[in-house]
């Protein structure tokens, strides 16, 4: 323990403003109590002075009679403690460190001016939050500048953006769309900036991918939140923006991942198709400038950044042929048949010569912020912001990075010249206006947000052709081919001679050696554009007062209006797909039937859908004899949900979520807490469910003549006069029964839908946590600690068939009409033990290690095992059938995960320094399952075996590294060199596997019971049954089964470059 | 921007009143499956009418139903709805269109080809038996389908969906003869018939619970002007097989072939299995004793 005489005879600490980032978002708490050194008796009426870089002004609160301060509303920053008081020698604390959202216990002891012995008191300032029962970590800027954080590539990858630092706590990984804390998906997780959602509305997802240059401090809570936090079944990534101070500060910087240093990459074994993608990184890189200082001393700041950022692949396509063979079939007859190997079951295939072909991938996003932070008086201040994510991806030839996911382009099966004509526009814009106020002798705040978060989410031709026009790209239809054809003999892929031998090999003119079957052609196909909007009210207020201990009583009142508006269409109206006949499919059209055979075509669907959650809560948090802190709350919210035509299509009523919690404080000290928590939490429901159900979107299809010299015709139909002359009326054919159709509508097929109903006794989506821990501050700056975590899902909303897939309805499994469902299941377990140093003395440290399980049914708001992502309506529970066997691990249930950073900091003149981060990040591996077709579902949706029961994953270790050198150029002007290596030994350990057990178009029951005898590695396609009543055969089964299908990304190295003033 | 701001203000002013209302699930309004992937199936009880008269003899039969709205498109595409209605094809009248039979394959000279067996082959051969069905784009075609005025747009207390303004539906199907080349002889293959429906009373079952899976209504039937029979229909969604047997002798194991669970129906639904409606086959329809809606603990 670090002993310190902190008694100064006179003087007042002057604190340098060294750093220029303040906080307007102001939550966290310093308390504690002030006795008498000599009697240790509490000594009320000290002035109490609080003064931080990160504060503007200083804030002043006075003891009460049992010695007692708090000082609230506090940003998050080094704070120095000032205590004043007649007859007792001035006395200051500095260094105490305040985290966003935390209360700490500062107390002191005070020495009489009359006393003359030297008194030594045991102190340095505690930074256990004894106010609260939430767990999770806190990432400043401290730590970002020491430690190799967000990866490059991935989703928000090369803007750095502050969600991926959320994968820092104990219990999150990183998953498809962003990070899952405690089980959960992403999209269940809160994302709340300055006070106000970045939730995309449609989705889930964080919808504001904003840099960790203009955050200050985020704090990811995984469990144990109060009430203020809601509409969350996850975390909450609480991010703080910076402010300006009364110093001018800024920065310039840059950053860049280039390829040529990326690590080796393992090639992933898998069978040959005829047309092969491959991407490989160019270039990640980010720069900008920051700049914050006063307008006005004192009263007025600003705080302005900006932050251009661009991602660069390069995608190659080529052209494989299969080896062929000759073979005896059993009655003695020969064939030629593609050669496989005999090890991996896959296609043995060459490459074609000449055949490759290089794209570009690329996505560039220009972030900016602006703040304006007014300090009225002491007591009030307000602040508006305006911040930005705006991003482009591909267009004119490049391709596009998916925004949701941060995916890369997969293979390109069509014509290559059709690719890259879609640009990708992503991006939020966020105004937020904030009041926080303090009444009554700071006995009474006030905090107000009101935010506007928009949101755009489009895919538009890069001519700049408009969604609906028939002219340019938007006016040119997607043909699909599906008849087998020789790759070879299409026009568009130009092959020469040599490879048109070489397919033609085969003797079957290339279709055995070359095959083609769906390749595409023409426009673009699906383009839209979205517009999402968030309008949030909230507001809080906090009263403090004493009765029987001290009590600080929060209520608040939250409202939050969202829309998504959509308008999309297929481009030339139509995609259009070639049938085995040679007709030709006219299917995905937006439109409808007034009448038999009377189709109303629409040029584009726009639809509108909306919600409206109003909710509020109150909490008290009751601290007894500064030893026991009772947190206990109650939060209730309604969610109405209005479908793409305005009507009313789903209420989540009354979700009462309570919350209660307690910390003991046991020595009173703020050095110690035991707490335990329990809470519920409800989704908030993203609107994509409205826009798909309230009613689904209606289209039509027909039928139209194809064949050589027909109006749909094969030579033209990718050419704009094709597709005019293939679109007229009269090229519809009368369906196949004739008139002998029940069909009144000899033409046309559909063109009408019925909104999807809600059981009325529809619950809302939510869970309940239980917490238990403890905290204990081994040293100065040093926490211990470890928690137990127990999740669970109460109702769960999906869509749901009863009759085999005819009708659906939406509704919680297991409940209402759901009946013979079984209920939906996410069990989550885990232990987690932490050490943290915060940074001090040159040097901080983290380390973690989480035992953990998650059991069930239900993955959440995306289903891992095909990345559907669809709140609230995957196909998890569409039947009762696709249920049997898929209750057990889930796919993202980790055994054990550790998580070890440290960095330390090295002076080696005055002007230079280094730094030197390391961490390590080891995880257990992911379950494996055995997956084959299901009769209704089709892809691999039924589960042969027990969920997860097939063995596991190997266990993946990450090492990343950091290296900082700063030179300092004269006092407050630095230039920093960072170099931050990902994955330093680039192991290539296999991150995921091939689940599926039988090949595309094997229909199999699951194996009652979903256990085998032996080792379910073992499984033996004749223990599986088809759903013919047939036993499996060894050529239905996948011979790539357990084996890998990627592995950890590899070594990369970003250079960074940094001047702050 | 400040457009959206004002919009905001006032959304969030106006919030409260337009949400502070229900707590209820809205109604989804009254849903009618459509027969695009699987017809309905109707059974048909004689109300009015001579059981033995020829047009007496309905048992039951596959219907096309389908629901219709009527739109108006204005400006940028937007959609006000004008009515809904339903259409139905029974498979009675659309049937009548073509008729498929088997005639003698003739060999180039004209006498009847025979196999190495010496037996005659036969072919398929399908003729229409309406002429000028597709003129003015489909008139006589369309005029088998029994179409509504209307379709209420709420179900009742009792959660059925009214509709009104059936028009008749009908065919008139010429006879078709062929010759049997051995025996010499012309044999009718098809008679000629003119046939009429006349739907009346239609109501279909629609709660979130089975969303449009049953309709009731009453059938006028006339195969000529001097026959004429009035009909209870009882239909279902979708049409499913089933094995009279194991209707007779329900177990655990046969409740797909009895219409329970895994049939294809609602397991809710109490369904009896008829034989002789599905093309012949045995189906399974609406308990005829509950009524419509057939539910089992309803």
């Amino acid at each position: 323990m670090h002993v310190r005489r902190m008694l100064r005879a006179t003087g007042v600490v002057v604190v340098a403003s060294l750093s220029y980032g303040t906080a307007a978002y102001a939550d966290s708490v310093i308390i504690g109590t002030v006795v008498g050194a000599d009697n240790k008796k509490p000594v009320a009426d000290v002035v109490v002075t609080a003064t931080s870089p990160n504060l503007q002004g200083e804030q002043v609160v006075v003891t009460d009679a049992q010695g007692n301060y708090r000082i609230p509303q506090l940003p998050p920053g080094v704070y120095t403690l000032r205590f004043d008081k007649e007859s007792y020698r001035p006395f200051s604390r500095s260094e105490i460190q305040l985290r966003l959202d935390r209360t700490i216990r500062v107390n002191v002891e005070m020495l009489p001016e009359e006393m003359s012995e030297t008194i030594v008191v045991t102190a340095t300032p505690p930074t256990i939050d004894v106010g609260s029962t939430s767990v999770g970590v806190n990432v400043d800027q401290d730590f970002i500048k020491r430690i190799a954080v967000n990866r490059p590539g991935g989703k928000g990858g090369a803007a750095r953006s502050f969600e991926s630092l959320a994968e820092l706590a104990p219990g999150a990984q990183s998953d498809a769309y962003g990070v899952s804390i405690n089980g959960t998906t992403s999209p269940e997780n809160g994302y709340v900036v300055d006070g106000l959602s970045t939730n995309d509305p449609a989705f889930g997802v964080n919808g504001s991918p904003l840099s960790v240059e203009f955050v200050q401090d985020v704090n990811i809570i995984t469990g144990g939140y109060m009430p203020e936090y809601g509409r969350s079944t996850g975390g909450v990534l609480n991010a703080v923006t910076k402010s300006g101070s009364n110093e001018f500060h800024g920065s310039v910087y840059g950053n860049l991942t280039p390829g040529v240093f990326e690590g080796q990459r393992t090639p992933v074994v898998s069978n040959a198709s005829v047309i092969t993608g491959r991407n490989n990184l160019q270039a990640i890189g980010d720069f900008g400038a920051t700049l914050g200082g006063p307008i006005l001393k004192d009263k007025l700041w600003f705080f302005a950044g900006v932050a251009p950022s661009f991602s660069n692949y390069t995608h190659t396509r080529a052209i494989n042929a299969f080896e062929t063979e000759e073979f005896t079939r059993p009655d003695g007859t020969t064939g030629r048949r593609v050669a496989r190997d005999p090890v991996t079951g896959f296609n043995k295939s060459q490459r074609i010569p000449g055949s490759e072909r290089e794209y570009d991938v690329t996505g560039q996003s220009l972030q900016y912020m602006g703040k304006l932070t007014y300090l009225i008086n002491q007591d009030h201040n307000v602040s508006v912001s305006l911040a930005g994510t705006p991003s482009v991806s591909g267009g004119n030839g490049a391709l596009a990075i998916n925004a949701r996911s941060g995916a890369l382009p997969g293979t390109l099966n069509g014509d290559p010249n059709s690719y890259g004509q879609t640009q990708g526009v992503a991006g939020s814009t966020t105004v937020a206006l904030k009041y926080a106020g303090a009444l009554m002798d700071k006995k009474v705040l006030i905090d107000a947000n009101l935010g506007w978060f928009h949101q755009t989410s489009a895919t538009l031709p890069s001519d700049g052709s408009k969604i609906g026009s028939m002219e340019g790209l938007a006016g040119l239809s997607l043909i699909q081919f599906r008849n087998l054809r020789s790759i070879a003999g299409l026009p568009y892929e130009n092959l020469g001679d040599e490879a048109r031998a070489l397919c033609n090999a085969d003797g079957q003119g290339g279709r055995l050696a070359c095959p083609v079957r769906s390749y595409f052609a023409g426009g673009p196909g699906l383009i839209s554009d979205g517009l999402l909007d968030r309008y949030q009210a909230n507001a809080k207020a906090t009263y403090m007062f004493s009765a029987l201990g001290n009590h600080v009583f929060k209520a608040g009142a939250d409202l939050e209006l969202l829309s998504y508006q959509q308008r999309k269409t297929f481009s030339g109206g139509v995609t259009l797909a070639e049938e085995a006949d040679n007709s030709w499919l006219d299917s995905r059209r937006y439109g409808y039937q007034n009448g038999p055979d009377q189709p109303v075509n629409l040029a584009y669907q726009d639809s509108l859908s909306r919600s409206t959650t109003v909710g509020g809560f109150i909490q008290d948090s009751w601290t007894i004899a500064n030893r026991v802190t009772l947190n206990a709350g109650v939060r209730y919210d309604t969610q109405w949900m209005y479908g793409a035509t305005g009507q009313l299509g789903i209420v989540l009523p009354n979700q009462v979520s309570p919350r209660l919690g307690l910390v003991v404080d046991p020595m009173a000290n703020g050095r110690m807490k035991v707490y335990a928590n329990f809470a519920r939490y409800y989704e908030q429901v993203p609107l994509n469910m409205a826009d798909r159900a309230f009613p689904p979107e209606a289209s039509y299809a027909a039928y139209r003549q194809g064949g050589a010299g027909a109006p749909c015709d094969p030579a033209t139909i990718t050419t704009r006069e094709g597709q005019d002359e293939c679109r007229k009326d009269s090229s519809v054919i009368e369906r196949d029964e004739g008139l002998t159709t029940l069909d009144p509508s000899f033409k046309y097929l559909g063109g009408k839908v019925d909104t999807t109903p809600v059981d009325p006794a529809l619950k809302p989506q939510g869970s309940d946590e239980f917490l238990v821990g403890a905290e204990y501050e081994l040293l100065a700056n040093i926490r211990l600690g470890a928690n137990y975590t127990h999740r669970y899902m109460n109702s769960v909303i999906e869509d749901m068939s009863r009759d085999d897939g005819h009708t659906y309805f939406i509704g919680n499994p297991s409940e209402g009409f759901a009946k013979e469902f079984p209920k939906a299941t996410r069990n989550y377990d885990a232990v987690t033990v932490l050490l943290n140093r915060t940074f001090s003395d040159g040097w901080l440290a983290q380390a973690s290690y989480t035992w953990s399980r998650l059991y069930g049914n239900y993955a959440g708001l995306f289903r891992p095992e095909n990345g559907q992502l669809d709140p609230n309506i995957t196909s998890d529970f569409d039947l009762t059938s696709l249920l049997e066997n898929r209750e057990g691990l889930l796919p993202y249930d980790r055994t054990h995960a550790i998580k070890l950073f440290g960095a330390k900091e090295f002076s080696f003149t005055k002007d230079l320094s280094a730094s030197l981060g390391l961490s390590y990040r080891g995880n257990s591996g992911t379950p494996i399952s055995a997956l084959g077709g299901h009769p209704i579902y089709g892809g691999t949706e039924a589960f042969i075996l027990n969920r997860g029961s097939v063995g596991r994953t190997p266990w993946v270790n990450n090492i990343d590294s950091n290296i900082g050198v700063n030179y300092r150029i004269n006092k407050s002007n630095i230039v920093s060199f960072s170099l931050d290596v990902f994955n330093l030994f680039n192991f290539q350990e296999i991150a995921t596997v091939d689940n599926a057990f039988t090949n595309a178009g094997v229909y199999v029951l699951p194996i009652e019971g979903g256990k085998i005898d032996g080792n379910p590695m073992d499984l033996k396609p004749e223990q599986v049954t088809q759903a013919n009543g047939r036993p499996m055969t060894e050529s239905q089964r996948n011979l790539n089964w357990t084996k890998a299908t990627s592995y950890q990304a590899p070594r990369q190295i970003r250079f960074g470059l940094k001047y702050t003033f | 921007m400040s457009k959206r701001i004002v919009t905001a203000v006032a959304l969030l002013g106006a919030a409260g009143v337009i949400s502070g209302c229900s707590l209820e699930q809205p109604s989804a309004g009254c849903i009618v499956q459509d027969s695009t992937d699987y017809p309905w199936q109707a059974v048909y009880v004689l109300k009015n009418g001579d059981a033995k008269s020829s047009c007496g003899q309905l048992k039951g039969e596959a219907l096309g139903v389908y629901k219709y709205i009527e739109f108006e498109k204005g400006a940028n595409e937007r959609l006000t709805k004008k009515r809904a209605y339903i259409g139905i094809r029974p498979e009675g009248l659309a049937s009548k269109f073509e008729v498929t039979y088997k005639d003698e394959v003739l060999n180039a000279d004209g006498t009847v080809k025979v196999d190495d067996k010496g037996a005659v082959v036969m072919k398929d051969v399908t003729v229409e038996r309406v002429d000028g069905a597709r003129d003015n784009n489909y008139a006589i075609a369309k005029a088998a389908t029994a179409l509504s005025e209307t379709l209420a747009d709420e179900p009742d207390d009792k959660g059925l969906c009214a509709t009104t303004g059936f028009k008749p539906a009908s065919v008139t199907a010429k006879e078709v003869v062929r010759e049997d080349e051995v025996k010499g002889e012309t044999v009718v293959v098809a008679p000629a018939e003119s046939l009429t429906y006349t739907f009346s009373d239609v109501k279909v079952y629609s709660d979130p619970s089975a969303p449009g899976t049953q309709l009731a209504g009453t059938l006028k039937y006339s195969d000529g002007p001097d026959c004429e029979a009035e009909y209870t229909v009882l239909a279902l969604w979708p049409q499913v097989g089933c094995d009279p047997e194991a209707f007779a002798n329900p177990t655990e194991e046969n409740a797909a072939d009895r219409c329970a669970e895994g049939s294809g129906l609602n397991p809710d639904f109490d369904a009896v299995c008829v034989e002789g409606i599905a093309g012949g086959d045995p189906a399974c329809v609406p308990n005829p004793a509950k009524g419509v809606p057939a539910f089992k603990n309803k």
